[in-house]
């Protein structure tokens, strides 16, 4: 059976990926916090939906890069 | 036994001893206090039991009695019943060991016999309860009261006379749901009560099946008023006792109205019914019953300026809805802007339909069964040589309304109750 390496570079670019998605979901729940006036003890029993909302984020992104890349090799 | 029975009445009595330890609550739940206390294992203090009607209550109450008999150091010593199959499953169900009787006078006249528990039709719950108090012994009555209200008074003044223990089987006065829901009520959760709507629905014809023709009105006995008001003092008398708990005292009046409308089989008691019973503040309790449809169940809702309780599924629905997480509410904007469709021309009023809102539980939603609590309750009352007067004093209220309400759907008129049949 063949082995599936993944190169240390390509495993940091997607966790760096991955904690952008989580940093951005948290300013957006600052945002839906300061415009819906709840309490700001939700940035922190919220994280279950906040983590729940970054890995599906990562999930529709990285199928749009799957398709970008299927594009790619198919011009070239 | 029942291991996860042996729990929840371990984690009850534990909760009872709390409840039971505040002041507010041993005021107005002062049956309560007597489960907070020990078991006693001995021989003397065991309690010599005897069941008359070995129906289905019957039945159920042996079985209960059975199965947790040492653990309240009690003993069903005697049954009895004057129809034979009945007597028969009471045989099997106490393996025997109870002495049997076909006329509950000889039984009465047994010595070795502490309380009578009577679970007959509803016409004979009089004279037996009158005779078993005068006896000598505490009487434990399955609810209603008596047939009628003449009866039910001289039931109530003949445990005042003999001070021997009356208690009638309300058993969601000791219900864990019930008892955290009206303490919550009690004590302004919900706000002002300001109005109680409950209801009873079943869809079937209520008949059994019967040997020989002779025995139809012996058996049926639900079905001809003069041995039942059918769903008034089957079913309505449980949840008028409720509505009378929260409103801490009986209504003021009853109005209502019932019909035979389905089961045209030859019964005299109506298979629907809807009241009216106005308490002395203003709050309206409204009541139905029906056996010929079963969507909506048995419920009463509890409703006040604050909040709603519905007791039978042991919910509570605040009037202030909990918001939803900011996150969520963002997630929810974005989809009705981008999902909703673009409205071209419709109705300009939106009908104020239910909210829709799933709410909360009033109380831990452990199983406890509150028949069995009620007889731990009365074996303890037996042992103590007596019992708080709120016990036989619901009974009664909740007798007597259900009697009065009978009488104001016959004459269609609002009625009071007259003050002879006061306690």
């Amino acid at each position: 059976m063949k082995d599936i390496v993944i190169e240390k570079k390509l495993f940091i670019r997607e966790l760096l990926v991955l904690l952008a998605l989580f940093i951005v979901v948290n300013i957006v729940n600052i945002y839906s916090i300061i415009k819906y006036d709840t309490s700001w003890f939700e940035l922190i029993s919220q994280l279950h939906l906040v983590l729940i909302i970054t890995l599906l984020l990562y999930l529709l992104i990285s199928v749009f890069r799957l398709f970008l890349f299927l594009i790619q090799r198919a011009i070239k | 036994m029942n291991d996860l029975f042996l729990v929840n009445r371990r984690e009850f009595i534990k909760k009872v001893t709390i409840i039971s330890g505040s002041a507010a609550a041993l005021v107005s739940m002062p049956w309560l206090k007597i489960l907070a206390e020990g078991d006693t294992k001995s021989p003397s203090d065991k309690v010599r039991l005897a069941l008359i009607g070995m129906g289905d209550r019957g039945k159920l109450l042996t079985q209960h009695i059975e199965s947790f008999a040492s653990i309240i150091n009690a003993e069903l010593v005697a049954i009895c019943d004057d129809y034979t199959p009945n007597l028969k499953a009471g045989i099997e169900l106490t393996k025997g060991k109870a002495k049997t009787f076909s006329d509950y006078r000889k039984l009465l006249d047994e010595k070795n016999i502490d309380a009578i528990i009577i679970a007959t039709p509803l016409h004979e719950h009089a004279h037996m309860t009158i005779e078993s108090l005068n006896s000598g012994r505490d009487v434990f009555c399955e609810k209603a009261m008596a047939r009628t209200m003449d009866d039910t008074k001289l039931m109530y003044d003949t445990h005042l006379s003999s001070g021997k223990i009356l208690q009638v089987g309300h058993q969601r006065m000791f219900s864990p749901v019930y008892l955290d829901a009206v303490k919550k009520i009690h004590s302004g959760d919900i706000g002002k009560v300001t109005q109680i709507r409950a209801y009873w629905h079943r869809n079937n014809d209520w008949r059994r099946e019967v040997p020989s023709p002779e025995l139809e009105r012996k058996i049926n006995w639900r079905h001809y008023e003069e041995y039942s008001a059918g769903l008034l003092t089957e079913l309505a008398s449980h949840q008028i006792q409720v509505a009378n708990w929260i409103m801490k005292g009986p209504p003021e009046s009853v109005m209502g109205t019932g019909s035979i409308n389905f089961w045209k089989d030859g019964r005299e008691v109506y298979d629907n019914i809807a009241m009216i019973f106005s308490y002395p503040d203003g709050t309206q309790f409204i009541y139905d019953s029906v056996i010929s449809n079963k969507h909506y169940g048995c419920e009463e809702q509890i409703m006040g300026n604050k909040g709603t309780m519905e007791l039978e599924v042991n919910k509570y629905f605040s009037e202030t809805i909990p918001q939803a997480p900011a996150i969520l509410q963002l997630i929810n904007d974005i989809e009705k802007d981008v999902f909703d469709n673009i409205p071209i021309g419709g109705a300009s009023w939106v009908p104020e339909t239910a909210v829709q809102y799933k709410g909360n539980f009033i109380s831990e939603n452990y199983k406890m069964d509150e028949v069995k609590l009620q007889l731990e309750a009365f074996v303890k009352y037996i042992r103590k040589g007596k019992a708080p007067e709120i016990l036989p004093i619901e009974g009664y209220n909740s007798s007597i309304w259900t009697l009065l309400a009978e009488q104001a759907i016959k004459t269609g008129q609002k009625l009071t109750l007259s003050d002879k049949y006061k306690v």
